[in-house]
């Protein structure tokens, strides 16, 4: 059975690192079968980490936005199965009062409850993790194939629209759908709108097995100005998800066409719905025509 | 160039209560002894190079509070070129206060006495604190 391996910041000058390494301590007491702890310093040091980590989940806990562990990790090419962000997870916690953590802290609510926000969060992975193995059909990859990409300008934004004669289709509402024959469609937002969007945060995906209408919402997007609904451009049955945009968002942002892909849906009625929907010289015109007008305003 | 901070860098250890202890004496400096003179760096922010972490360690003085013979946070400083004032070792204070009973088994909790011997800890690196910022009469 995989070990669940939790690297800490162990950070100490910002209360939020600080009441990370309380809080990861604490989870340790109340739980200690549950999660092994590395420090994310010492055997690096001594050149023992990768070994010791290998084949476990692997979890970094960063006390704050600076991402330290991420960063260690990543400097010694490990990916971790689970990032964890402790100013993600604070939003209903009543923080102490005071700067800097003191001996008094240690069981402060406040720890008790990011302690269980950190449990949670492995608890929900873990699930995840399961059903991504008892389901081998959803580990899709999406290899389209474009002939050029147009550009549109506006300010000092580049634009682009993907083109393929006869599989890509976009909707009014500025999401892609990639055609992989058999009525299964990959789809996606446009880097139009994920540029109007900003940085995206957070991903939420539909189940495998959802049914969805043409034009209904089959995802969110939270992103640093605004939550997004994502309508789908053919209705049918969810098939696979993009799991990876759950931990890299900002996939979404770097690579709208690719690697940004969302939903793979099948369609029984895909040649009707076609209809309503633009290819890409179309949907080029019209976003032409809408940053003319609208820019990048809502 | 006057020195009046001293950054103080505890240790970024999970396997041994020495690693909580020597962030326990660090946050009683920090927080009730030297408040205006100490400042706590993170190891980590300093591993990965952060420029505003390397540009305190090079600035300000410097004092590790390692918690085993690993020294990660010495080691790390000299890497980064910094100088050290006075590294400190959590295990070399607990064979000077024998009267105190740490339980060194716990990681997450090493008691009373544990609490105790980072005040104590934090009482004697405040003195050199005090000593460092004096030399340019900033105490």
């Amino acid at each position: 059975m995989k070990k669940n391996i939790v690297i800490p910041c162990m950070g100490c000058e910002k209360l939020l690192g600080q009441l990370c390494t309380l809080a990861i301590l604490h989870l340790k007491r109340a739980n200690p079968s549950k999660i092994t702890l590395e420090p994310s310093i010492s055997q690096i040091a001594a050149g023992e980490y990768k070994e010791s980590i290998l084949g476990d989940n692997t979890i970094a806990l960063n006390g704050c936005a600076i991402q330290c562990v991420n960063k260690i990790l990543n400097q010694r090419k490990i990916k971790p199965n689970l990032i964890i962000s402790i100013p993600k997870i604070i939003k209903d916690i009543k923080l102490p009062q005071k700067g800097q953590a003191t001996l008094d802290y240690q069981d402060h609510e406040a720890v008790k409850s990011i302690s269980n926000q950190i449990l949670s969060q492995i608890e929900v992975f873990l699930e995840k993790s399961q059903n991504m193995e008892t389901k081998p059909e959803n580990k899709v990859e999406f290899n389209p194939e474009y002939s050029q990409f147009l550009e549109a300008e506006f300010s000092k934004f580049h634009f682009k629209v993907p083109v393929n004669d006869k599989n890509l289709f976009f909707n009014w509402n500025e999401a892609w759908a990639y055609h992989i024959g058999e009525g299964k469609f990959f789809i996606g937002i446009t880097d139009y709108l994920q540029t109007k969007l900003a940085d995206i945060l957070i991903c939420e995906l539909p189940k495998i097995g959802d049914k969805i209408d043409q034009f209904e919402a089959v995802a969110n997007i939270e992103s640093s100005k605004t939550v997004n609904e994502v309508l789908t451009p053919f209705s049918g049955e969810v098939l696979a998800v993009n799991h990876e945009l759950e931990e890299y968002p900002e996939w979404i942002n770097e690579d709208p066409y690719l690697k940004g892909w969302i939903v793979l849906v099948k369609c029984p009625n895909y040649k009707e719905e076609i209809d309503d929907l633009m290819n890409p010289y179309q949907y080029f015109e019209f976003l032409e025509e809408k940053i003319k007008e609208e820019g990048l305003q809502y | 160039m006057n020195k009046t901070k001293v950054n103080v860098l505890p240790c970024s250890g999970i396997g041994k209560a020495f690693g909580t202890i020597s962030r326990w004496a660090a946050f009683e400096i920090k927080e009730n002894l030297k408040p205006e003179n100490a400042e706590l760096l993170c190891l980590a922010r300093l591993v990965t190079g952060d420029d505003e972490s390397v540009a305190k360690v090079h600035h300000n003085y410097n004092i590790t509070i390692d918690g085993c013979s690993k020294r990660c946070a010495y080691k790390h400083l000299l890497e980064k070129d910094a100088e050290v004032s006075k590294s400190f070792l959590v295990a070399k204070f607990l064979v000077k206060n024998r009267d105190l009973k740490v339980n060194t088994r716990n990681v997450s909790d090493p008691g009373q006495d544990g609490q105790q011997l980072a005040k104590r800890i934090g009482i004697e690196i405040s003195e050199l604190i005090d000593e460092l910022v004096s030399v340019h009469g900033e105490a």
